[in-house]
């Protein structure tokens, strides 16, 4: 059961990771969003929107607040804050046996106190079918030092878990929206991962959304992830994984 | 999970410079299995330690201390088995590479017995560990020789385990174009018949290369003890502090590894390879002489392995060498001395060509 609840929150990480969805444009006060892997989304007054994914607030507290300013030659423009605080979900994963994806305690040392904040500036422009949204962020994790063998080496993974050894990033990327038709819209990005010492680290995703109704949407694609990582640092890897979600919105 | 056709090639290295390599008609020949450079630290799985991912300053430095053993032994010819290529748990150092860049052997082949990207056990995260056969002269029609899984695990367990493996290949030996070395590293903790079909595949390669009148070096880390062992229950010298030994074989883990007795005649596993010649002979081996056997034992034999004359500090044969050469091996070897490096000790001997 615990083993079943460890895959759960992972999917749900890796989910949200994956599935992220960018533009500077707000939820309309009074509007909800949720999806099976994605956070639950509240549209608030004075162009504010905020999220966070409930279930995993419990081991992973997580908040996002983004704030639309205005529009300026028809770029909409926002910012967005988040706070994150990973080290319950690590200390559930630094385990003896099945399920351990990182070493005890006695090994390599305990799962330090890690707060990780990042600030962002996203520019959305809107045209007839499609939108584009540039992104641009800094992440820090002051204070963090969490040693390198604690970092899990694998695609999508090590480059969030770099930040809590290095103590600050940076990243920027390009989002594309596209209605092709009242049921069907496409989503494709781009974004660079930067981290002090490490190659830079790039990520793609495209999805396709269909509206399955007013309130609900199903989503499929692909992650495509591009990266040196510690047992390969001459030779780049890349990798992908499929993509899905189910989500829903409705109004307060 | 990587894997692998029943026979595939092997992959092959080179020491980045050569050093030189004349022949003068003996040829030192040594198997050793290094315990992917962990020495003795007690890692968790084998030792009853909690140890699981070595620094880089840690993995280097059992390395190079294993480098100057290999150094002042000279072989010509070295099986090494757990060799780590590309793990966590020893800092990602290319092992086959360092020694091979470190030493007088310039070239190398490598099977992989375990190719995991992550394993999501204990934190061990990337493993890629196996089987490597070193030489001064050059490596060619290097073969990996698939051995079969275990069966007494379950679907997902067997999944990201070990795929064992034969890794023979030719060496080629001047004025000699029909030699080879063949390593093995058989089933530790199999309580099936894995073990006996390991064996059984085992002396099939190196019969094949006698029936074609060709000449074999061979050995490894068999997991099994010779046909004069008297001892074949080591529970008590492994188990750790919340093990009882309670003769429960078949469903008490810390038996696994520690018992020698799973298979019927179990006795006898070996005794098919003593048609071949050993470097440790028979004759000593019946006579008890315990500086000429034991290679292995485990780290918690005692809490600091310190006190130990070098007989004593060993407790069991696992490791083995074996030619069809027909006038054998002269100084066959056990390295005794060799205490910290391992958890096994090497063995070595000379083949003198006419």
């Amino acid at each position: 059961m615990k083993i079943i609840l460890q895959i759960s929150f992972i999917l749900l990480v890796v989910g949200g990771i994956l599935l992220a969805n960018d533009t500077a444009y707000p939820l309309e006060n009074g509007q909800r969003q949720m999806g099976v892997f994605q956070p639950r989304i509240y549209g608030m007054n004075n162009n504010l929107e905020i999220s966070t994914h409930p279930l995993l607030f419990f081991v992973k507290p997580n908040v996002k607040l983004k704030k639309f300013y205005k529009e300026i030659n028809g770029f909409g423009l926002a910012s967005r804050y988040s706070f994150d605080y990973p080290t319950l979900l690590l200390k559930i994963l630094q385990k003896k046996g099945i399920g351990g994806l990182l070493s005890n305690p006695n090994d390599v040392g305990k799962i330090p106190h890690l707060i990780v904040l990042q600030g962002e500036l996203l520019a959305t422009k809107i045209f007839t079918k499609h939108s584009v949204t540039a992104k641009l962020g800094m992440s820090t994790c002051l204070g963090c030092a969490l040693d390198s063998r604690h970092l899990i080496d694998y695609d999508l993974a090590y480059p969030r878990m770099a930040l809590y050894h290095h103590g600050i990033g940076a990243n920027m990327g390009l989002d594309l929206d596209y209605i092709y038709s009242e049921k069907i819209s496409l989503k494709a990005d781009g974004d660079l991962l930067f981290l002090p010492e490490e190659n830079v680290f790039i990520e793609h995703k495209f999805l396709i959304h269909y509206t399955l109704s007013s309130n609900y949407t199903l989503s499929g694609g692909y992650k495509y992830s591009y990266g040196y990582y510690p047992f390969n640092k001459r030779e780049s890897l890349w990798n992908l994984f499929p993509l899905f979600d189910l989500s829903w919105r409705w109004n307060k | 999970m990587t894997t692998f056709e029943d026979v595939e090639s092997a992959i092959y290295y080179e020491d980045t410079s050569q050093e030189s390599a004349e022949f003068n008609d003996t040829l030192k020949v040594m198997t050793w299995n290094i315990r992917f450079g962990a020495g003795r630290i007690p890692f968790f799985g084998d030792s009853c330690g909690d140890r699981v991912l070595m620094t880089q300053g840690e993995t280097e430095g059992y390395l190079n201390s294993i480098v100057a053993y290999i150094k002042s032994t000279e072989p010509d010819i070295l099986l090494l088995q757990e060799v780590d290529i590309s793990s966590k748990r020893s800092a990602y150092v290319n092992q086959l590479q360092y020694i091979l860049d470190r030493t007088h052997l310039n070239y190398g082949a490598y099977a992989s017995m375990w190719n995991v990207e992550i394993v999501a056990s204990d934190g061990l995260g990337k493993v890629d560990a196996g089987n490597a056969i070193l030489s001064r002269w050059e490596i060619t029609d290097a073969e990996r020789i698939k051995l079969p899984l275990r069966t007494d695990q379950d679907d997902l367990t067997q999944y990201f385990y070990l795929r064992r493996n034969i890794l023979k290949a030719k060496i080629t030996l001047p004025e000699h174009d029909n030699f080879y070395a063949v390593n093995i590293h058989a089933t530790a903790f199999a309580k099936d018949d894995t073990k006996q079909k390991h064996i059984d595949e085992y002396v099939n390669v190196l019969n094949d290369i006698e029936e074609n009148d060709e000449i074999f070096i061979s050995g490894g880390d068999l997991n099994a003890l010779t046909p004069w062992a008297s001892k074949r229950d080591f529970c008590e010298d492994d188990k750790c502090s919340d093990d009882v030994c309670d003769g429960n074989y078949n469903t008490n883990t810390v038996y696994e590894g520690s018992y020698f007795e799973f298979i019927p005649n179990e006795i006898n596993l070996l005794r098919p390879l003593y048609n071949f010649n050993p470097a440790i002979d028979s004759v000593s081996l019946q006579q008890d002489d315990l500086s000429l056997i034991n290679t292995h034992s485990p780290w918690n034999t005692n809490a600091n392995n310190t006190g130990f004359s070098d007989v004593d500090y060993w407790d069991r044969k696992l490791d083995y060498l074996f030619t069809n050469f027909e006038d054998g091996f002269i100084n066959g070897t056990t390295h005794q001395d060799a205490h910290e490096l391992s958890d096994h000790a090497p063995v070595s001997a000379t083949l003198v060509f006419p």
